[in-house]
C-alpha cells in the first residue's frame, strides 16, 4: 500500500458561542495547518476533504457549500463525508485513502462544527437521529440512552462513580495545558459527584461541552512528505465499523464496533499486542465512561481501561496515557472537529511538538472516535 | 507502486416511480441490495465496506448513514457516508478499492422525493443565508439565469432545449422512465415559460428511486464474465460557494479537470472512445452544457443535436436512459440511476435502449440540481477494458 503520512496540522480554539462563522473557523483552521508546514500555498494542495455532522447544526442544506471557499477549495477536487460523532477521524479514514490510492499527492482534511446557533442548546437537533417511528415519537435525547449505558457498563464491570469521575478530573487537568481548550480545569472527584445529576448516573461534570471549532490536517503521500517534512507521521492503520440501527438490541456493555473497527486497523498496521506496543491513546471521551468504554474497545479487554485508571496508567506520565490532549471533556467537542482534533494531536505527540503535555518516547498512537446512534468506530494508527 | 483495477459486478435498484409510498425506505433499500447481490452473485458477508450517499434534510433524518447496514447487510462492516450525489460516494469506493483497503463493497443511495413537503425550501437552503435566500423564494431561478447565461455564450435557442427534452422523453418511454412520452420539440415549444428560458418540461420533475451498487478488485473481477470496469471515477471542484459570486455562469468547468483525470487514466480521448454518455441533466440546458464541456466546443454540442447525432442509434446516444428529464430527478440517487443504465448498455441488458455495440461509456452527475459542481465516471469492458 502507498503510504500516507500527516504532515501538518492547525486548529481554532473551542468555545462555546465562539464569536466566528463557520467559514471564518475553517479558514484560521486551514491557515494554521498550512502555516505549520512552513507557510505552503493552498495551491500545492490536491483537494479538500471536509467533515461536519447534522447539516442542522448550521441551519444548512449539504453544508459543503460553507467550505469550499473557507477551505481554499475553488477549483478543487472537495467532498464531504460524516458518520455521526465518529466524523472526524473517519474523516481521516476517508483522506487516508484519497492518498493511497494514488489519485492525490497531498489533501487537506478538515472537520468543523458550529453547535451555538440552535440556541439554547443542539438537544433538540440531536432528537432527529433518532428512529422516526417507534424512538422519535418518546422524545428521546443522548443523555438519556447514555445514562442507560453508563449503568450497563457500571453494572457490567462492578464500577463506581468515584472511579469514573477520575476521567473528568484527568482530562480536564491535561486540558490545561492545550492552548485551544475550553475547559481546562482543576477539579476533583467530589465536584464530578456534587455537578447536577443530569440523568443518573450522569453528572454535569461527566459530559463534554457543547462548542464551536475546527481543525484541519494535511496529508501527503510518502514522496511530498519527505519534501514537506521531517516529521512526518505515519498513518499506517485505518477502520470504521458500524453496527445496527438497533440499538437497544445491543449488549450496550462492550463497544464490539470499535473493538472490531480497531482489530482491523492494528492489523493494516501490524500491531499485535496494542496494550504493549501502542505509547498514546485518544480514545473518543464526551463522556467520562465512554473514554473507558472505547479503551475497552481499543485494548479488546472488557473492564481493562477502568483497572488501568484505578493504577494512574491512564495519566499522561503513566504506561499507558489517555486523552493527554484533554480530550473533549476538557479541550470541548464540536462534534466532527473533535475527532480531527484527535488525530491532530496524535501527529503533534508523535511530531514531539506537543510541548507541555508531550508524552514522552511517543512512537505510535491510536485516535478514535465514535457516534451515529451509539453504533459507529472509527479507529486510526499512527506512528512516527 | 501498483494499484488495484475495480470492476462493477452486480447492480440492484427499485427502477424510479413518482412514488414509492408502498415501500419504507429502508424496505426500499433491502430490496435493491438482495436484487444487487443477486446480479453480482456474492453473499452480504463477504462485502468489506458500504458507502452510501445521503443528505439529512432529504433524509429528514440526521446522520442518515446509521439506517442503512441493516438493510444492505454490512452491519459491523467499514461504513462511510457521502453528503453528495451517488457518484461521489461511488468516488469514495473507488479511491477505497484502489487503494487495497478492500476488495469487495457497495455503493447505496435511496431518495423520496415524495414525501418531501417542501423540497425548494430545502434546497434554498444550501444557499448563503444572508445574501441569497431571502432574494430567492425559489432556488430553481438560479436554473434559469445558468441556461440564459449558456444560451448567450453557446447560440442555443429554446428550441434546442425542447430538442433536448423531447429526445431525452422520447428515450424514456422505451425504457419505461416515469416521465416518458412520445413528444416532438416543436409540442414542448407549447409549454410555459417555468424559469425563463427553461420551459415546464425542461426541468426535470421528481421520482423516488433506490440503487445498490457492487463493486470489487480484480480478484473478483476475473469471477464474472459480466463485469464491467471502473476504469476512474472523479470528482471536480466548484468554482462558486454558497453565495455563488464567483460562479462560472452558463459553463460547466468541472468537466474539464474531470475528463482531464479521465484521459490520464485511460490513455485517450474519453469522448473518442465512449458509445454512449449518461448524464444526470435537471434541465435541458445542462445536458447541452455538459457535451459542449466534453467536446470543449459548444458549437459542435449543438450541431450534433440538431443533426441528431445525440439520439439512440446515432454517432454519440446521450442519455439513452432518457435522462433526468425522462426518468425523473431522484435528488442524490441521480448518479445512480444514469450509473446503473450506463452498466445495463455495457452488458448488454438494456433492452428497447440499447445502444448497439456498447463497451465504454461515460457517466456524469452533478453534485445538486444548482450546483457548478460534478463527478465523472468511465466505464468499460470486452475489448475497450
Amino acid at each position: 500500500m502507498r503510504r500516507v503520512a500527516i504532515v501538518g496540522a492547525g486548529m481554532t480554539d473551542f468555545r462555546s458561542m465562539l464569536p466566528h462563522s463557520s467559514p471564518e473557523m475553517i479558514r484560521e483552521a486551514v491557515k494554521r495547518c498550512l502555516d505549520d508546514v512552513g507557510s505552503l500555498s493552498i495551491r500545492y494542495v490536491d483537494g479538500v476533504l471536509c467533515a461536519s455532522a447534522p447539516d442542522a447544526f448550521d441551519g444548512y442544506h449539504d453544508k459543503v457549500s460553507i467550505a469550499n471557499e473557507a477551505a481554499g477549495a475553488i477549483g478543487k477536487p472537495i467532498t464531504r463525508v460524516f458518520v455521526g460523532g465518529g466524523s472526524g477521524v473517519a474523516a481521516a479514514v476517508a483522506g487516508w485513502y484519497h492518498v493511497a490510492s494514488g489519485l492525490f499527492d497531498t489533501l487537506l482534511v478538515v472537520a468543523w462544527e458550529k453547535m451555538s446557533p440552535p440556541y439554547p442548546h443542539a438537544q433538540k437537533l440531536f432528537q432527529t437521529i433518532f428512529e422516526p417511528v417507534i424512538e422519535q415519537p418518546l422524545g428521546p435525547n443522548l443523555i438519556w440512552i447514555f445514562a442507560l449505558e453508563m449503568r450497563r457498563y457500571m453494572e457490567a464491570h462492578n464500577l463506581t462513580k468515584e472511579l469514573i469521575a477520575e476521567v473528568a478530573v484527568k482530562n480536564k487537568a491535561n486540558a490545561l495545558d492545550h492552548p485551544h481548550a475550553q475547559l481546562g480545569a482543576r477539579i476533583t472527584v467530589q465536584d464530578v459527584l456534587n455537578s447536577e445529576v443530569m440523568v443518573w448516573p450522569v453528572n454535569r461534570l461527566d459530559i463534554s461541552p457543547t462548542s464551536d471549532g475546527a481543525v484541519a490536517i494535511l496529508l501527503a503521500s510518502e514522496q511530498e512528505a519527505r519534501k514537506l517534512t521531517d516529521t512526518p507521521v505515519w498513518i499506517d492503520g485505518v477502520a470504521t465499523c458500524l453496527d445496527s440501527q438497533y440499538w437497544t438490541n445491543r449488549d450496550l456493555a462492550f463497544p464490539y464496533y470499535v473493538y472490531l473497527a480497531a482489530q482491523r486497523a492494528y492489523r493494516m498496521a501490524g500491531i499485535v499486542n496494542p496494550l504493549k506496543e501502542v505509547d498514546v491513546w485518544e480514545p473518543y471521551d464526551p463522556f467520562t465512561y465512554k473514554e473507558l468504554h472505547h479503551l475497552d474497545g481499543l485494548l479488546g479487554r472488557p473492564g481493562l481501561a477502568p483497572k488501568l485508571l484505578k493504577e494512574g496508567q491512564l495519566h499522561r506520565d503513566g504506561d499507558h496515557p489517555a486523552s493527554p490532549s484533554g480530550g473533549l471533556l476538557g479541550v470541548g467537542n464540536p462534534i466532527a472537529a473533535a475527532g480531527l482534533m484527535k488525530v491532530a494531536e496524535l501527529y503533534w505527540q508523535l511530531s514531539g511538538r506537543a510541548g507541555k503535555r508531550q508524552v514522552p518516547n511517543a512512537y505510535v498512537g491510536v485516535a478514535q472516535a465514535w457516534g451515529d446512534l451509539m453504533q459507529v468506530g472509527t479507529v486510526v494508527v499512527c506512528r512516527r | 507502486m501498483g494499484f488495484n483495477k475495480v470492476y462493477v459486478l452486480g447492480v440492484g435498484e427499485l427502477p424510479p416511480s413518482t412514488s414509492m409510498r408502498e415501500l419504507d425506505f429502508r424496505e426500499a433499500t433491502f430490496e435493491a441490495a438482495v436484487r444487487a447481490y443477486a446480479d453480482a452473485g456474492v453473499e452480504p458477508d463477504e462485502v468489506e465496506g458500504l458507502f452510501s450517499a445521503e443528505q439529512d434534510f432529504v433524509e429528514g433524518i440526521s446522520i442518515a448513514d446509521e439506517y442503512t447496514p441493516d438493510q444492505v447487510g454490512t452491519r459491523l462492516k467499514f461504513n462511510m457516508l457521502v453528503a453528495g450525489d451517488f457518484l461521489e460516494a461511488l468516488f469514495h469506493a473507488y479511491m477505497a478499492l484502489r487503494s487495497g483497503m478492500m476488495e469487495l463493497a457497495v455503493v447505496e443511495s435511496h431518495a423520496r422525493p415524495s414525501e418531501i413537503e417542501n423540497y425548494n425550501d430545502v434546497l434554498r437552503s444550501s444557499l448563503d443565508p444572508h445574501c441569497l435566500r431571502p432574494l430567492l423564494s425559489d432556488p430553481y431561478v438560479l436554473l434559469g439565469l445558468d441556461a440564459r447565461a449558456f444560451l448567450r455564450s453557446s447560440g442555443c435557442t429554446t428550441h434546442d432545449l425542447s430538442s433536448v427534452a423531447a429526445k431525452n422523453s422520447r428515450n424514456a418511454a422505451l425504457s419505461g422512465g416515469p416521465y416518458g412520452e412520445e413528444v416532438t420539440a416543436e409540442q414542448l415549444e407549447e409549454d410555459p415559460f417555468l424559469y425563463e428560458p427553461l420551459r415546464r418540461r425542461h426541468v426535470a420533475r421528481f421520482s423516488d428511486y433506490v440503487a445498490v451498487v457492487v463493486l470489487g478488485t480484480e480478484k473478483w473481477g476475473r469471477r464474472s464474465d459480466r463485469a464491467v470496469e471502473l476504469a476512474m471515477v472523479w470528482s471536480s471542484g466548484t468554482t462558486s460557494a454558497a453565495h455563488q459570486w464567483m460562479r462560472s455562469w452558463g459553463k460547466m468547468e468541472w468537466v474539464g479537470a474531470a475528463l482531464d483525470r479521465v484521459r490520464s487514466a485511460i490513455g485517450t480521448n474519453p469522448i473518442r472512445a465512449v458509445d454512449l454518455i449518461e448524464f444526470t441533466e435537471f434541465s435541458a440546458h445542462q445536458e447541452l452544457q455538459f457535451l459542449s464541456a466534453m467536446l470543449g466546443s459548444d458549437g459542435e454540442a449543438v450541431r450534433m443535436l440538431r443533426a441528431g447525432e445525440l439520439d439512440p442509434g446515432s454517432t454519440l446516444p446521450l442519455n439513452p436512459s432518457g435522462g433526468c428529464i425522462g426518468n425523473g430527478n431522484s435528488l442524490n440517487s441521480s448518479g445512480a440511476r444514469a450509473f446503473v443504465g450506463a452498466v445495463r448498455q455495457l452488458r448488454g441488458e438494456a433492452g428497447r435502449v440499447q445502444v448497439r455495440g456498447a463497451r465504454a461509456a461515460i457517466v456524469g452527475s452533478l453534485h445538486s440540481e444548482i450546483s457548478d459542481s460534478g463527478t465523472l465516471a468511465f466505464l468499460r469492458t470486452g475489448d475497450a477494458a
